[in-house]
């Protein structure tokens, strides 16, 4: 058994729709459901609803945890109905799918590029990922923080770096590991003093528990750290990121934008004749669970 | 070639178009562009006014009334006063290169007739007013003819055959393809010859049996091993990109024929449990097949192929599949369909997508 329809995150159009088609058995026909926000829920209502047909989800990892290396297969997605776990789908190994489509592999096989250009980009993208590693760690440390409260804050800042204003970025200078504390002790001010929850109801206290996260996630996400070294920034680092931290070196390699590349990868992987699936272990176990995935009766 | 830009005024329902097919975030021309519009915006009238100017400027056709898409009443093109339509088109060296050559060797063959060798311009304003089409030199006009030069000397040289895969033309799939609507008998023949092919659309049978004729000739030369290129191999291979658990499964002998010909046998497909002939495939394989088909035939490269409802009668997996083998199918070709199918809209980046105006908001 197949599933017949694969719900992803994203919108119509967009990279996760159209890389995943890539990927997945010519059965299966995918959709976009654009916000995160009540994935799960959307997944459950088109299962009662269009009962016989194969339903599944597969969504972003996000920032958790686990730092364990990557295992190159998609997690089991389940969840909690009247206390018993409902198999909903897969969940990426990685942060974001733009994680997969910065990956070097990805990247030398869509640009179809020459071993010297692979390993520029290599480099590019390493030293990127050593310059966002203080960033992340405080992207993490908010999400961890912040998981169970009413209202999630957001857990980046900086300004607007693309067209639609919905992907933000700091300055660099501002990317140091004592730039992002003071940032992570202003955002927790400010959502005591805008929200009041109860659960900061000392904010110096609060101020002092996010930077224990942070103090003990960075070290994580520093080149020795498990989230970074052995490539891992690739699985636990944000991948959009990683593509604004080398936007320098992009435009030096004559992409105009993170955009631009992103768009250009899409389109190598689109064009190729090859069978994608093949270009990432990850991908091929994806293409393996949805064509023997079983619905739960 | 491909098309960058169209200006269309007083053509059909449209009094003024402009439409860019330039991808904004790779900042070149897009391969894969989706039309979307209810029914009666005016899908089918744009592809129309692509394909009409390009197939003058070809010699697929000599005048308007030529004009062979389900649809288009040649009576009734002047109906809103003279329409007129401009096209920035592209082409490659490789296009350029090509014709040339063919125009230099067709010149070989023709003394008589003046030499107007094809130009060699990267970006041709190709203007369709009225009845007249022209380009803004008769070189840059002459630079899209490269499949006509192509099938004049194909009658005395079979190598050329090979030339098609170099060169610009214009393709066009309307919505009421099926096996019986490949209209042309060889490659971009002229008026004159197409004028017997015309009759094809209103003959199911007819245009079978041509098709039958093609496939099963195309398996014989497989099993003698009598030409380079195993045409039926590329056609076999394309058609699996789109329904791939079937295959091809030779052929069978008609019952009651005595002194059979290649169209008295039934060309069978495998789907993995049993066999069928062509004619009996679902009405989704039959809107694909006439696209593969002629993919493989004409040799279909570096061209404009425009397709008209390209989820025509396809289940929605097969019709999102179908969306993204296009480039697969031929990265150089540029692609310009329609689409009704949220399946098919959903795979398209927003940026390849041109959605015209009126009716409501519901793709």
């Amino acid at each position: 058994m197949s599933v017949n329809i694969l719900y992803c995150e994203g919108a119509p159009g967009g990279i996760d729709i159209r890389l995943i088609l890539n990927i997945v058995p010519k059965s299966c026909k995918i959709e976009p459901i654009g916000s995160k926000q009540g994935f799960a829920q959307r997944i459950l209502g088109t299962i009662d609803a269009r009962a016989g047909l194969t339903i599944a989800g597969l969504k972003d990892r996000d920032f958790d945890d686990n730092d364990s290396p990557p295992k190159h297969e998609p997690r089991n997605w389940t969840f909690k109905i009247n206390n018993q776990g409902k198999n909903l789908g897969w969940i990426w190994e990685r942060k974001e799918i733009e994680n997969y489509l910065i990956d070097p592999e990805v990247v030398r096989r869509a640009l179809r590029q020459e071993a010297h250009q692979a390993n520029e980009y290599r480099k590019a993208l390493e030293d990127s990922a050593n310059k966002i590693h203080a960033y992340t760690a405080a992207r993490i440390a908010l999400s961890l923080y912040f998981k169970k409260l009413p209202t999630l804050p957001q857990n980046y800042w900086g300004e607007p770096r693309n067209e639609t204003n919905t992907y933000f970025f700091p300055k660099d200078k501002s990317l140091k590991q004592a730039d992002c504390s003071s940032k992570l002790k202003k955002i927790i001010t400010e959502y005591a003093r805008k929200i009041d929850p109860p659960e900061i109801s000392d904010p110096k206290k609060s101020q002092s528990n996010i930077l224990n996260i942070f103090n003990t996630v960075l070290p994580t996400c520093q080149p020795s750290g498990n989230r970074f070294k052995d490539q891992n920034y690739l699985t636990f680092f944000a991948g959009k990121d990683l593509l604004y931290g080398m936007r320098d070196q992009l435009k030096s390699f004559k992409f105009s934008s993170p955009d631009n590349f992103c768009e250009k990868i899409l389109k190598g992987i689109e064009e190729t004749e090859e069978d994608v699936w093949l270009w990432l272990p990850e991908w091929q176990r994806l293409r393996e669970l949805i064509a023997s995935y079983e619905r739960e009766k | 070639m491909k098309v960058k830009s169209i200006l269309i005024k007083n053509f059909k329902r449209f009094d003024h178009l402009e439409i860019s097919f330039e991808d904004q975030t790779l900042k070149s021309i897009s391969n894969r562009f989706l039309v979307l519009g209810d029914n009666g915006t005016g899908k089918t009238t744009l592809l129309q006014a692509i394909a009409l100017p390009l197939a003058l400027a070809t010699r697929q056709i000599t005048r308007i009334t030529d004009f062979d898409w389900v649809g288009f009443l040649p009576g009734r093109y002047q109906r809103w006063g003279s329409p007129y339509i401009e096209l920035e088109v592209l082409f490659s060296p490789e296009e350029i290169q090509t014709t040339q050559e063919l125009a230099q060797k067709w010149s070989k063959i023709q003394p008589a007739s003046p030499f107007i060798k094809p130009g060699e311009s990267q970006q041709v304003r190709l203007i369709l007013d009225g009845e007249s089409c022209r380009a803004n030199s008769d070189a840059e006009y002459f630079q899209f003819c490269g499949r006509y030069y192509a099938s004049k000397l194909l009658n005395t040289d079979p190598k050329i055959r090979s030339e098609f895969a170099k060169l610009p033309g214009i393709f066009w799939f309307d919505q009421f393809r099926n096996l019986g609507s490949n209209s042309l008998p060889e490659e971009n023949v002229s008026t004159s010859d197409r004028d017997n092919s015309i009759s094809s659309r209103l003959s199911f049978a007819l245009g079978v049996s041509r098709l039958r004729k093609y496939l099963n000739g195309w398996q014989l030369v497989r099993l003698t091993r009598s030409y380079p290129i195993d045409y039926l191999m590329q056609l076999e291979n394309l058609y699996k990109k789109i329904f791939p658990e079937r295959s091809f499964a030779g052929v069978e002998l008609m019952p009651g024929i005595n002194a059979p010909t290649s169209e008295d046998y039934y060309f069978l497909i495998n789907d993995g449990h049993r066999t069928y002939d062509i004619v009996e495939m679902s009405a989704g394989e039959q809107s694909v097949f006439p696209i593969l088909y002629e993919f493989i035939r004409q040799q279909i490269a570096y061209s404009v192929v425009l397709i008209d409802e390209i989820d025509l009668n396809l289940h929605p997996p097969a019709a999102q599949s179908l969306a993204s083998q296009l480039f697969k199918i031929n990265s150089t070709c540029q692609f310009i369909f329609t689409t009704h199918s949220e399946a098919v809209s959903n795979v398209i980046g927003k940026n390849n997508i041109y959605r015209l105006p009126g009716g409501s908001l519901c793709l």
